[in-house]
């Protein structure tokens, strides 16, 4: 992985905002969970602090300490074949374990359903527990185009999320601090793509390694100054680097794309391996999720274009929409191959990698490699077995 | 007696087939669960489920994961088996992850088979549920029209709902004769009868429902121990019940996706923003929906009291949302001294070996308890 100077302000903010966090009952500030495609932007401007399960459950196997967690949510019953994240979460809780000890007691429970239907269950177990409010707000899977139905569904669903929160917080919806945070979300989002799109360049200053790694404030800090001012500095590094030629993996030969989550606990080994083999993973479907709202917003139809961003992950679409994207960032991102990462996890991200992935091949001449794994289960990833497929795979380019 | 069902369940594909060819009728596969199959029949087509069903797999895993529930997996396996050719158009909902992903694989797989996608909406407000299955049912009803070459009409929807009415009370018959006379029938019996509702045309199913259900209700109420309700999604494979059967667990009463949460709601009303959305969320609480208006738990507790039975959670192994309620169902029941049990299948299981000596030892737990 490479190091960039911005670095230790990425620890140095995070650290801050899990301390707020965590003192938030102290300070008489409302903590929510929210789902990490939630719409958190309503929630800053109502002062509430967003707390994401599914950013804490990767720090916990980043630190190896989700076995553990796990073993202790089976325990419990929880079955080996839910979502990982969803059983490091529920160990920690039931623990109080994990980094920083687990994490502050919601007030509140946000769930968005554009990743998946697994969040509703989820969360809905911390409902039963905590007995606090959880709001709902259907995003639902686009089989096909974006409809103006969908938008208009998730329009309605958000003024009624203002009022949800206008009634838990027993104040007034914050329209000014709202469009304050939406434009500032846009910027971050607008940051991110700028720092995601430095992909393209020859060699690629920044690999998929680094932006599973840089992605923690634009999930959990969208919508403050705080991220923008980041994102603004960690882009100029990026072009400071490139112009010196910089490549984040020396004698960068072959360009790849990683599709689906990250394998948290093997981010370190998978990033030598692949730049012991002269191959960058330049894009990644995962981050680019992060980039849906862009620009300027038109301040009269701010929540249409925020619907529309919210339903926009490439987790939320179909096999078409997602064979054409891949067959897109073969072009712009000038790809030799993709890699899958058939997550036994993520059900809805994974199935279907295999028609997509011969898809894609037929389209673009460009072979795909699968690996099995899971994001955040380390039992079920053999270093063997991965090695003998990706070598396999990396001597097929033939350079 | 039940003969035409098993032989209903045994040739599904021929007797669609079959009917198909006789009626002229297009067919509508329905995927599980909570499609209103009411205005297929409406539309002069007939709607055939699936639901998953105990078959060998393997052309299935060149576009599967193994980590996909085997009720998806087995589906797809029909129909890349050409057990589905019959099929005009399927209609999918989206009550989970892997039924969302299976609608993407087959509208890859078989691109000649129209795929109308009815979203069941997840979501806090109950206006907005009511509003978007309002909008979800016109939708898909312009969609079928056009696969029917039919209109669809009033005159032809109040048919159709008197029809799934009739077959709706019939099948609450059969489960209140079993609730009153468990040793009526067997689990095997019980549940062919309910799965051949599946695969046949509803007149044809209900005129084959009705003398059996008579014939059962007449018969002497034989007063049986061992009580057990199961609780789960479908009760894949079919052939394990025969288990039950063997070791003597009384099966009284289900909580299954396919069963009394079906059926428990009544047929379809009318096809208003109301009506539909009992139909979907006016049934017993149900894993695969969001409704907080509901407590499985306390539901499943009242139903084991009631019939002082136990409880037997039948999982599908890569079931989330089962396997996301099982863990605070089963402390809840516990607390409540009620004896409860779970199993995890696989649908292409052939052999029952270890869930036999698992329910072996639960039947002599419960002889303790209750
Ligand atoms: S990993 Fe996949 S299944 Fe788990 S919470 Fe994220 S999107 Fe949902
Ligand atoms: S509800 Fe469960 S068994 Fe049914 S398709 Fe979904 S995951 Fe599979």
């Amino acid at each position: 992985m490479t190091k960039f100077r911005v670095a230790e302000t990425m620890k140095e903010i995070m650290a801050a905002y899990y301390l707020e966090a965590k003192n938030a009952a102290y300070n008489n500030t409302p903590v929510a969970w929210i789902t990490s495609g939630g719409p958190v932007e309503f929630l800053y401007a109502m002062g509430v602090i967003p707390v994401y399960p599914e950013n804490y459950a990767p720090m916990c196997s980043i630190t190896r300490m989700s076995k553990d967690l796990m073993e202790v949510s089976e325990a419990a019953g929880y079955s080996q074949d839910i979502c990982s994240y969803a059983r490091t979460d529920i160990g920690a809780d039931m623990t109080q374990g994990g980094p920083i000890l687990g994490l502050p007691k919601p007030d509140m429970l946000i769930v968005g359903t554009n990743i998946c239907h697994t969040v509703v269950k989820w969360f809905d177990v911390h409902a039963r527990k905590y007995n606090v409010p959880l709001f709902i707000i259907d995003m639902p899977y686009l089989h096909d185009d974006m409809t103006k139905d969908a938008i208009n569904y998730v329009v309605k669903q958000f003024e009624a999320f203002k009022g949800f929160l206008s009634g838990v917080l027993k104040k007034p919806f914050n329209e000014d601090k709202f469009m304050e945070t939406l434009f500032l979300a846009a910027q971050v989002s607008d940051l991110w793509e700028k720092v995601l799109a430095m992909g393209k360049k020859k060699p690629s200053p920044i690999n998929s390694f680094d932006t599973f790694i840089h992605l923690a404030p634009i999930v959990t800090l969208r919508g403050t100054q705080k991220a923008v001012d980041y994102y603004t500095r960690f882009y100029d590094e990026l072009v400071e680097l490139s112009n010196q030629g910089f490549g984040s993996v020396p004698d960068e030969k072959i360009r790849l794309l990683w599709d689906n989550l990250p394998i948290w606990y093997k981010i370190k080994y998978l990033s030598e391996f692949f730049a012991k083999h002269s191959a960058a993973l330049v894009v990644s479907t995962y981050t680019n999720s992060w980039a849906a709202m862009q620009g300027d917003i038109d301040t009269d139809h701010a929540l249409e274009e925020l619907a529309r961003a919210y339903l926009s992950p490439y987790i939320n679409r179909g096999f078409k929409y997602r064979t054409d994207y891949l067959v897109k960032l073969v072009e712009e991102f000038s790809l030799d191959g993709l890699v899958f990462h058939s997550d036994r996890s993520c059900k809805p991200y994974s199935i279907g990698q295999y028609i997509v992935k011969e898809e894609v091949t037929k389209r673009t001449g460009r072979p795909g490699l699968i690996i099995e794994a899971d994001m955040n289960d380390p039992r079920v990833f053999s270093d063997a077995q991965f090695e003998t497929r990706a070598e396999a795979f990396l001597e097929s380019f033939d350079r | 007696m039940f003969e035409e069902f098993f032989k209903a369940n045994r040739e599904s594909a021929n007797l669609a087939r079959k009917w198909k060819k006789k009626t002229g009728r297009k067919i509508i596969g329905v995927m599980p669960e909570y499609f209103p199959s009411e205005v297929i029949t409406a539309l002069g087509a007939y709607p055939v489920h699936f639901r998953g069903t105990q078959m060998p797999l393997s052309r299935s895993d060149t576009y599967m994961q193994s980590f996909s529930c085997t009720t998806t997996r087995t589906i797809l396996e029909q129909a890349l088996n050409g057990e589905m050719d019959y099929v005009d158009a399927f209609v999918f909902t989206t009550m989970c992850d892997n039924q969302q992903n299976l609608a993407e694989v087959f509208k890859n797989l078989f691109p000649d088979k129209p795929v109308i996608i009815f979203l069941i909406p997840f979501i806090s407000s109950v206006t907005l549920r009511q509003e978007h299955l309002k909008e979800q049912i016109d939708r898909s009803i312009s969609e079928l029209e056009r696969v029917t070459g039919n209109k669809f009409t009033k005159d032809g929807l109040k048919k159709a709902l008197m029809l799934h009415e009739r077959l709706n009370t019939l099948i609450n018959n059969l489960y209140d004769i079993r609730r009153r006379n468990p040793g009526a029938l067997s689990a095997y019996e019980f549940y062919s009868i309910v799965k051949a509702g599946s695969f046949l045309p509803p007149e044809e199913y209900t005129g084959m429902l009705g003398p059996v259900v008579k014939t059962l209700g007449s018969m002497d109420v034989k007063d049986v121990a061992d009580r057990v309700i199961i609780s789960g999604i479908t009760p894949e494979p079919l052939e394990l019940t025969k288990a039950f059967d063997e070791i003597g667990l009384h099966i009284v009463d289900d909580d299954l996706t396919s069963g009394t949460r079906r059926f428990s709601k009544g047929a379809l009303k009318g096809t208003d923003a109301k009506s539909l959305d009992n139909f979907v969320f006016g049934g017993s609480p149900c894993s695969t929906l969001f409704d907080p208006s509901k407590d499985r738990r306390s539901y499943l507790l009242d139903k084991a009291r009631s019939n002082r039975a136990g409880v037997i959670m039948w999982q599908i192994k890569f079931c989330e949302p089962e396997a996301f309620e099982r863990p605070d169902i089963t402390s809840y029941l516990k607390e409540n001294n009620i004896p409860v049990t779970s199993f995890e299948v696989e649908l292409q299981m052939a052999s029952f070996e270890g869930i036999k000596t698992r329910l072996q030892a639960f039947k002599e737990l419960m002889e303790v308890q209750i």
